[in-house]
């Protein structure tokens, strides 16, 4: 019973990091799987800590009112949108 | 994918359909090469071709010139691929960019027919080429185990255009893929004991997080793995599943994601597959070092035999229907280009592959195989993976000490099964095993003898019927019967 929470608890806690986060296209015949993907942070040890860490951090300054949207995540977003239209094109 | 080219002609697709390039003739598009639109593997006569997108050929010069990606084309371990000049090889281009060159596999398999140590191995070298392509800064963006091939028992990656660069901050998009295609499968065989090949081959992506998380018990969440691959993939992607969330690429980019997070995730799937083994089999194990009813001098006799035959003439392909561990496939291979060496019992071929993973012979393919269920054409259009007499047709056939498990063990009648095998052109060399020789009573002790068709005549009157029977001598003091039959 412990373990079942356990198992389901940290990647839950683990989701909360991406509610309200930003967008951007991605271009990949195969589609990596939303959920597989925020795991890759767990997956990352020290280096995916310090990502949490930064992904709460920025959710943190969002939650008071500090930062509506990093700037970089506009950027991305208009990267890839390019991108993809280079390669429709 | 690369795949051999004994597809039929009327089941493929012209090409201009699907690429804008007008065929000659000669071109056989591959059916199961279509998910990514950077390219299309086809074939003309012996030889296998990949058209390459725009995007596929850049990549593709890079790759080429990459240090780490030379190495493994010279150690065999990536399919030699070489660039062609299309106009030189009268092949239009179309819309696409350019052409490269494959070498030939010999005969195309799938995970549902490796044994465990088969599925690990791979898994294996598609966390090597993982790695080596991180280094350098490139990545597989995909990672289906039906990217794998084989070399006799020395797996071979395929897909080429696969290799691509890494973008900044871009998570491994394969990483899914490889778990349901390679991780689960292992899983389920070294910590469930269950036999991971009909899941494979019951879905062509393999088996899903929230499937294996399903069979998972609580104590299996402490098993290595289980809680992050299976039970926290699992609930992540339930809790995705909805579709409309925020793209997390991007966030993840944003928050600085980068090629050291793949790297460590690689290098401890690589520790973590590597200790897989399969589950309750230690007992079992030993019993394969004698797996026969023969005395040495018989065994001897009926290897002579089976030499004698093999060796009247040299065979592209050979199989050895019901190889067990092996013995009679490598006298087969003596004389022959590759032999595929088939069976049901997936110890028996796990044991033939590690012994030939350990040996000197190259051209020896374990496969399992159960003859009476054996692997359907299947995926798009039933075409993107064959049946098993779609991808090369043997020459030489040895069927030994298997017909009484095909008449009664399977049910299968005596007259189907010599005509089926007289339906592939191949020669033979088969075995009646009698009535009177012990395996066949232990098959018949629990159950009703209904087999009117089971006697030495009636089996040389239909071999005598389909083929040119060459040569014969009797085995096992009379209880057993070896024939050499040609086809005709």
């Amino acid at each position: 019973m412990h373990l079942k929470l356990g198992s389901n608890l940290f990647p839950l806690t683990l989701s909360l990091l991406f509610v309200g986060i930003s967008t951007s296209g991605a271009h990949a015949y195969l589609d990596a799987g939303t959920g597989s993907m925020i795991l890759q942070v767990m997956l990352g040890g020290l280096a995916g800590l310090a990502i949490a860490g930064k992904l709460y951090w920025h959710k943190f300054l969002m939650a008071i009112g500090v930062r509506r949207e990093a700037p970089q995540a506009v950027e991305t977003k208009k990267d890839s949108i390019s991108k993809n239209a280079q390669v429709d094109s | 994918m690369n795949e051999l080219r004994s597809l039929k002609k009327e089941t493929t697709v012209k090409v201009e359909d699907l690429s804008g390039v007008k065929a000659p003739e000669q071109i056989e598009r591959e059916p199961g090469s279509y998910r990514d639109r950077n390219g299309a593997v086809f074939y003309r006569g012996d030889r296998v071709f990949r058209y390459l997108s725009p995007r596929a050929l850049e990549n593709w010069r890079r790759l080429e010139q990459a240090p780490f990606f030379q190495r493994l084309r010279a150690e065999g371990r990536v399919v030699d691929t070489q660039t062609i000049d299309a106009r030189a090889e009268g092949l239009e281009l179309g819309r696409w960019a350019g052409v490269v060159e494959h070498a030939r596999i010999p005969f195309i398999s799938y995970p549902y027919e490796w044994s465990f140590g088969m599925l690990k191995d791979a898994a294996l070298l598609h966390l090597e080429l993982m790695r080596e392509a991180l280094l350098a800064d490139m990545i597989l963006k995909d990672s289906s185990a039906y990217n794998m091939q084989w070399e006799g028992v020395r797996p071979v990656f395929i897909d080429i255009p696969s290799f691509e660069p890494l973008g900044s901050g871009e998570p491994w998009v394969g990483y899914r893929q490889f778990c349901e295609l390679f991780l689960y499968p292992l899983m389920l065989q070294a910590y469930k004991g269950v036999d991971f090949r009909p899941w494979l081959r019951g879905r062509v992506d393999g088996v899903p997080a929230e499937d294996m998380r399903g069979l998972m018990s609580s104590r299996d969440l402490l098993r290595p793995g289980v809680l992050l691959h299976v039970a926290a993939q699992a609930a992540l992607q339930k809790r995705y599943s909805g579709g409309g969330q925020k793209n997390v690429r991007g966030a993840l980019a944003e928050a600085g994601f980068g090629k050291a997070l793949i790297q460590r995730n690689v290098d401890k799937l690589s520790r973590l597959v590597g200790k897989l083994e399969p589950a309750n089999t230690k007992t079992t194990w030993a019993d394969y070092d004698r797996t026969h009813s023969y005395d040495q001098a018989e065994l001897n006799k009926k290897i002579d035999f089976v030499r004698r035959a093999a060796a009247t003439r040299h065979w592209r392909l050979a199989w050895d229907l019901g190889c067990n561990t092996g013995t009679f496939s490598r006298v087969a291979a003596e004389h022959s280009d590759y032999v595929v060496a088939m069976d049901g019992d997936w110890m028996a071929i796990e044991h033939l592959y590690r012994r030939e993973k350990n040996g000197t012979s190259k051209n020896i393919l374990p496969l399992v195989v159960n003859l009476a269920d054996a692997s359907p054409s299947q995926g798009w259009r039933n075409a993107e993976r064959k049946a098993i007499t779609e991808r090369g047709k043997p020459e030489l056939t040895l069927c030994l000490a298997l017909v009484h498990h095909i008449v009664i063990s399977a049910n299968i009648p005596l007259a189907d099964f010599i005509s089926w095998l007289a339906s592939l052109g191949t020669s033979v060399v088969i075995e009646f095993v009698g009535r009177d020789d012990e395996m066949v009573q232990t098959l018949l002790s629990n159950r009703e003898d209904q087999y009117d068709d089971y006697h030495p005549e009636i089996f040389r009157e239909l071999l005598a019927a389909h083929f040119d029977i060459q040569s014969e001598e009797p085995l096992k003091g009379g209880k057993r019967q070896i024939y050499f039959a040609t086809a005709r």
